[in-house]
């Protein structure tokens, strides 16, 4: 009965946790969307600036109609282009074109933002004068403001004759702060609890049991609504429908006359990229019902143009993480609900009782619990779920178990990059690590632990210096220390006629120098616990022992080591896992030279997600790392049950 | 060992005397280093492993303090650790309390949750970290960094913690709840002060998370001027020795307050860990 109640306490928790998720995923893929087409409108404007500066024979007007219309789309609510730091263009058709007067109240805010672009274009010019390399592309990068009250602001540098002289801003409507439903959903779910958590004090059986049946019938049907409404897939693909939609109307307002037909693809290249400059692909071609075949079986509106996306990207979407994160969303809520249903007369009343008896300590439990779910469980959780997907351009999609297949079924072991050569290697790594530390620790313990001995104190604390030296310090001056020209170890070795060593030039050296430092780093933290129990064992064992006549040896052997293992187990433990997961030191030190082959799993990790880009197979690979810890853990606990007593 | 040999002369003692002083000065040689490192300007470098500097100078604190923007890193560190030790003692300590000395059902799984945490990898946490900071808006937020570190300190913190409560006899409370004490007064008046040595330990671990973490504030803080110091100094790590010195008296001034605390509580350490979260 108690595993029941765990479980179901942990399913209710499950629920709560994934729906918080599912509506925070909601709004930043929502506030993403929203940003790129204000992203892309701002990108349109300048490229038809810069066109109207570069064309022999621009169309009349060009820029003013062209800016004209963008201030008009119904996602953006000003435009305007600051041409060499003068106010020439904005998106009242009205104005269009005049400058800017300082002294009218009304131009206040416009002149300001003027003024504050003019100083952007100089002290972008400057900059991109300085830094030629910077360059590469026909425009700045993009930058983005807030301009206050959800509105957005983007402002895209033009170059012209090889020189910033130009910025465009586009700002968006003001959007009101936009949760998710699902938050909301939850929300209701935990006030409804705790209402009838509050109502149950107080009302007769009978009553309670009304209330509770409305309760949860009205928990059933939002439940049911949840999953009926398809939320995450409805709004994203009105996102993107929007955004083609906002394309053609810029395509039709003179975008395309401006662009040679030789450029079109370049064009849509450039207008559907994120904020991080990184095409989202989800743009294909611009214009391409005049120069390419459009997509079959679709009805494209009236006019000139049209903005085509890739129909087999957006179908990968849609079954992609959008759908699969929504469809795993409802289905647990849906059992959430379940469990919920059934136990919300029988369990909930008794779990509300409970934890009004209990809610002293869940008081004092729960600022904790909330920080640690937020910031350390729901990451973790979303970080598993990334492990079944894979990233295409900016998306993630569903991809079934092919990460971890990909990971366990390679058995290519010479390769350095091969998880089970990276495995052996952390094993390794930990094993001759903890082995180091613990006979290190423990032989400088026996030797401190000594009463008469002159000094005690101050060898004890000059012994434990490496430990309070932070890590990455450590990692970095001992790196330095084997620097093959600069370093103190070839020095010192110089001195024996020993040649300068390349020492990360080859695995085992590599692998020594991590080692080394290590162990410099790790093993007072051992001998501060050994001597803690060294100083616990009474002085008559030995003395009794002495007596009968036992060696050193034996005294060691029998008294000590046993007496030693309470604490010295669990410290082992902890430090293997320490050990196994020491990010730092591997990082820093020996970089994974030669080649990756001294990486262990944690930083191969690391190299996975943010060096080669895959954050899927990261994902997968960190799951894999978190079940060897975890095995690992239970098999010590159970047999040494070192965390028995703890639990009571 | 037996503690009956006669005199702290004896030859076992003096030969001991001898190697403690060895393994001491190879442990410590490291720093020494460093030292000379730091007071030896980058023009006279000098590699040989003579552990004292040739002729001492002040240049590169100088070039420290004064030429890169050690005091933005300095004050985000300080106002991030110090507001991290808060916050990762006061949640330490009320959860250990909870754990310590009530009875609740969720009370193992909880106990459970805190031991599981300390196995999860970094890396599967950061992605998704960042995009829930960046939804919260605490991307380059001193805040933001701030929660991350306490939750992370929090686990180690709480076994040590409760491991140490464990051991203050529940008499005593027994006795105050007689005199009409309520829990608050019981956890802030008897429980915190008897366990003074272990709030220091936890105290320091929470401070040095937060001192010595470099990898999240990188990636959470973009902006220069919200750096802390490990991201400064990574960034003064270059390939080339001649910044070494620099680097040499940073990683000086950085390390001392830390180390300081960990020498002004070393003695808290022992008990601390040995009572409290080692043994499980």
């Amino acid at each position: 009965m108690r595993d029941l109640r765990h479980f179901l306490f942990a399913a209710v928790a499950v629920t709560f946790g994934l729906g918080v998720l599912a509506s925070f995923l909601g709004a930043v893929d929502r506030g993403r969307f929203k940003e790129n087409q204000v992203l892309t409108a701002a990108r349109a404007v300048a490229w038809v600036v810069q066109q109207e500066e570069i064309l022999d024979e621009p169309p009349e007007d060009l820029a003013q109609r062209f800016i004209v219309a963008v201030g008009q789309q119904p996602a953006t609510q000003s435009a305007f282009v600051l041409k060499k730091t003068r106010i020439l263009l904005h998106s009242d058709p009205a104005q269009s074109g005049r400058r800017l007067d300082r002294e009218s109240l009304a131009d206040k805010a416009l002149y300001d933002a003027a003024r504050e672009m003019g100083s952007d274009v100089r002290k972008n010019d400057e900059e991109r004068e300085k830094k030629p390399d910077l360059d590469f592309e026909p425009y700045g990068e993009a930058e983005l403001a807030d301009a206050g009250e959800g509105v957005l602001a983007v402002r895209v540098p033009v170059k012209v004759d090889g020189r910033f002289r130009s910025m465009a801003q586009v700002a968006s409507q003001p959007a009101p702060l936009d949760t998710g439903y699902p938050l909301l959903l939850f929300l209701g779910l935990a006030i409804a609890v705790l209402l009838y958590a509050g109502l149950r004090t107080v009302l007769p059986t009978p009553g309670r049991l009304a209330v509770g049946t409305v309760l949860v019938a009205a928990l059933a049907l939002v439940g049911t609504l949840s999953t009926v409404l398809d939320w995450r897939d409805g709004v994203r693909e009105k996102a993107i429908e929007r955004e083609a939609a906002l394309l053609t109307q810029l395509a039709d307002a003179g975008l395309n006359g401006a662009t040679p037909p030789e450029q079109r693809q370049a064009l849509a290249h450039y207008l559907a990229r994120d904020a991080r400059g990184r095409a989202s692909g989800d743009l294909v071609d611009l214009g391409a019902a005049k120069v390419g075949t459009p997509a079959p079986g679709r009805a494209y509106p009236a006019g000139d143009s049209v903005a085509v996306y890739d129909e087999a990207f957006r179908a990968h979407k849609r079954s992609g993480d959008a759908r699969t994160l929504g469809t795993w969303g409802g289905a647990i809520a849906t059992v959430g609900v379940a469990i919920f249903l059934l136990g919300a007369l029988g369990f909930t009343g008794r779990a509300t009782d409970s934890f009004i008896y209990h809610r002293r300590a869940y008081g004092y439990l729960s600022p904790a619990m909330l920080g640690l779910g937020v910031l350390v469980f729901i990451p973790v959780v979303y970080g598993i779920v990334l492990g079944f997907t894979n990233r295409i351009y900016n998306d993630f999609q569903f991809a079934g178990l092919t990460n971890y297949v990909a990971i366990l079924s390679d058995f290519d072991v010479t390769h350095p990059q091969n998880f089970y050569f990276t495995l052996g290697v952390t094993f390794l790594w930990t094993t001759v690590n903890v082995v180091l530390h613990v006979s290190i620790g423990l032989f400088l313990a026996l030797m401190l632990n000594d009463q008469m001995l002159k000094a005690r104190g101050v060898f004890r604390v000059l012994l434990i210096v490496p430990w309070a030296v932070p890590n990455y310090i450590t990692a970095l001056i001992w790196k330095q220390m084997f620097h093959r020209e600069f370093g103190a170890i070839n020095f010192f070795l110089a001195g024996f006629g020993v040649e300068p060593i390349a020492w990360f030039q080859s695995f085992w050296t590599s692998f020594f120098t991590n080692v080394a430092t290590n162990t410099w780093l790790g093993f007072p933290f051992m001998m501060v616990v050994s001597l803690g129990a060294l100083q616990s064992i009474p002085a008559d064992l030995y003395e009794a022992a002495v007596v009968d006549g036992a060696t050193r040896w034996q005294r060691f052997k029998d008294i000590t080591l046993p007496l030693l293992m309470p604490a010295l187990v669990p410290a082992v433990i902890v430090g293997s896992v320490w050990t196994f997961n020491m990010f730092n030191i591997i990082y820093l030190v020996s970089a994974g030279q030669p080649n990756g082959a001294t990486d262990i799993l944690i930083t191969e990790a690391f190299r996975w997600a943010f060096e080669r880009d895959n954050y899927g197979y990261a994902a997968a690979y960190s799951t894999i790392i978190f079940v060897i810890l975890l095995v690992f853990t239970i098999v010590t606990n159970r047999i040494t049950g070192a965390t028995k007593g703890a639990f009571e | 060992m037996t503690g009956h040999e006669s005199s702290p002369f004896s030859p076992g003692r003096l030969g001991k005397m001898v190697f403690l002083t060895f393994a001491t000065f190879v442990t410590l040689y490291p720093v020494f280093w460093v030292f000379k490192m730091a007071f030896t300007p980058s023009q006279g470098f000098d590699a040989s492993p003579y552990p004292f500097p040739t002729n001492p100078s002040l240049d590169n604190f100088k070039h420290v303090l004064f030429e890169l923007p050690f005091f933005t890193w300095l004050f985000n560190s300080v106002v991030v650790s110090a507001a991290t030790t808060v916050l990762g003692v006061f949640l330490a300590c009320t959860s250990a309390y909870a754990l310590s000395r009530f009875r609740f059902p969720g009370r193992a799984p909880a106990m459970l949750s805190f031991l599981v945490t300390q196995m999860f990898p970094g890396v599967l946490m950061m992605i998704p970290l960042f995009l829930i900071m960046d939804s919260l808006g605490l991307l380059n937020q001193l805040l933001g960094l701030v929660l991350v570190y306490s939750t992370t300190a929090i686990p180690f913190c709480v076994w040590m913690l409760k491991g140490y409560f464990d051991t203050i006899p529940k008499e005593l409370e027994e006795a105050a709840l007689m005199d009409g004490a309520t829990t608050s007064m019981i956890f802030w008046r008897i429980m915190l002060p008897l366990s003074l040595p272990a709030v220091a330990v936890t105290a320091l671990f929470s401070f040095m998370t937060a001192w010595n973490e470099f990898i999240l504030a990188a990636v959470f803080m973009n902006e220069e001027s919200k750096h802390t110091l490990p991201v400064g100094l990574k960034q003064m790590v270059g390939p080339f020795a001649t910044e070494w010195g620099n680097f040499a008296a940073a990683a000086i001034l950085v390390s001392l307050p830390v180390v300081a605390l960990f020498f002004a509580l070393q003695k808290n350490l022992v008990g601390g860990l040995t009572s409290g979260g080692v043994k499980g």
